[in-house]
């Protein structure tokens, strides 16, 4: 048992207690990745002369097309607002509606992707790991910008558990770059789609989670002390 | 709407308030809210933890979290639900810590550590000699706090890191320069 009562930790609290700046409404945190992460193409073409927006392919009116997008941006909004809303006490409904619609996104990407195939709306080429690697690694870079604004926000907020906080927004982060990456890949390869986009942000929480939150937890044990 | 609810709602409406006022710095403000929260704290811990003897820890580590979350509460949300979200963590938080303890750590037990020498005998000392008192205050701050927390208060490693506010190696390292300090101290002391 403690030899402080609950008291003195009280006075002790009121004594140390210096002027805090509160927390961003969780929207405004939400709009500012997805506007990163949808800026993040445009300034790629611009600046690096990375692919624009592809047009003029039936494939892109295809469903399978069209479900792998709708799908990469669920999970990409769904697994953002769970990052953000898991790392503030009392809105722990609204991270377990993220998880909820983000592997509602997950599931429609897949299926959209494994519709393509099977249906054989397009060429089953693409699926090569030398044709992939170009299109998860161009999706981890145009992620980064919103998984860092996410992961800032989990570092100043007060989270539990970096782990899970940092996994959700690389999955959310990544899959908005993924989307990018869907609307300026040439492939018309639904095989493609799925394997080197849909998967994107499954290699990037694969790989990347555990380093990540590492820093995470670091800095949020630097920001408490 | 009743004499219950409204008095509940200006309970709630004057907690959002002072909580403002103490994200602003106001001090007495937060003292004044604390200390109105504390028996509402007191009867959701009890509510949870069935232990009298180990309530009035948790209700100090709830304390403690509601003092680290205070910036992540916004005004335009009401108070309650975050106020609870707030103790619920803090609950769960010590249930963990608690349960690997039992599981992994002795009683009181601090893994690795040294022992501190026959001139520091701090382990299971209900008083302080007045001769380890004045070691222990001439201590830095952070080592004093974790000697204190882990022998005084007779946390495990992992309370008193959440305690503290630093990793479970670092309140370690903490202590263990503490140690060698107050040995220090007392063999010059002592010679």
């Amino acid at each position: 048992m403690s030899a402080r009562t609950a008291e003195d930790r009280i006075r002790e609290l009121a004594r140390d207690l210096a002027p805090v700046r509160p927390i961003p409404p969780l929207r405004w945190v939400l709009g500012a990745a997805v506007v990163l992460g949808s800026a993040a193409p445009f300034a790629a073409h611009w600046l690096l002369g990375s692919p624009g927006f592809r047009s003029g392919s039936s494939a892109v009116s295809s469903l399978p097309y069209l479900a792998t997008f709708a799908g990469l941006w669920l999970l990409a909004l769904g697994a953002l607002v769970a990052a953000l809303a898991s790392c503030v006490p009392g809105r722990e409904s609204a991270a377990r509606r993220g998880v909820g619609v983000a592997a509602s996104g997950a599931a429609v990407a897949v299926v959209g992707g494994l519709w393509g195939i099977v249906a054989g709306d397009g060429p089953v080429a693409g699926a090569s790991l030398a044709d992939c690697l170009p299109c998860i690694g161009r999706a981890l870079a145009l992620g980064t910008a919103p998984v860092l604004l996410a992961c800032a926000f989990i570092v100043y907020a007060a989270v539990r558990r970096p782990g899970s906080g940092t996994a959700l927004a690389l999955a959310g982060g990544v899959a908005l770059g993924a989307v990018a990456v869907h609307v300026t890949c040439p492939s018309d390869s639904p095989m493609h789609w799925l394997l080197a986009h849909t998967l994107a942000p499954v290699v990037a929480v694969l790989l990347l989670t555990g380093p990540l939150a590492a820093f995470v937890a670091s800095r949020t044990h630097r920001a408490q002390r | 709407m009743d004499d219950r609810e409204r008095n509940q709602d200006e309970r709630e409406r004057r907690w959002q308030l002072w909580m403002v006022a103490a994200q602003a710095g106001d001090s007495a403000t937060y003292e004044k809210l604390l200390l109105e929260l504390l028996p509402y704290v007191r009867r959701r811990v009890a509510g949870k933890i069935f232990e009298p003897s180990e309530r009035e820890d948790i209700v100090q580590n709830v304390l403690i979290g509601l003092h680290r979350a205070r910036h992540t509460y916004r005004s335009e949300r009401p108070f309650g639900p975050w106020l609870r979200a707030v103790v619920r963590n803090a609950v769960v938080d010590w249930l963990r810590a608690h349960g690997r303890r039992s599981h992994y750590e002795r009683p009181g037990g601090i893994g690795d550590l040294p022992e501190p020498s026959s001139e520091a005998p701090l382990p299971g000392e209900e008083t302080l000699s007045p001769e380890l008192e004045g070691a222990l205050a001439s201590l830095p701050a952070s080592q004093r706090e974790a000697v204190e927390l882990l022998h005084l208060d007779g946390l495990s490693v992992a309370e008193a890191s959440t305690r503290a506010g630093v990793s479970p190696g670092a309140l370690k390292v903490r202590a263990h320069r503490g140690y060698r300090a107050l040995r220090a101290i007392l063999s010059r002391r002592g010679s």
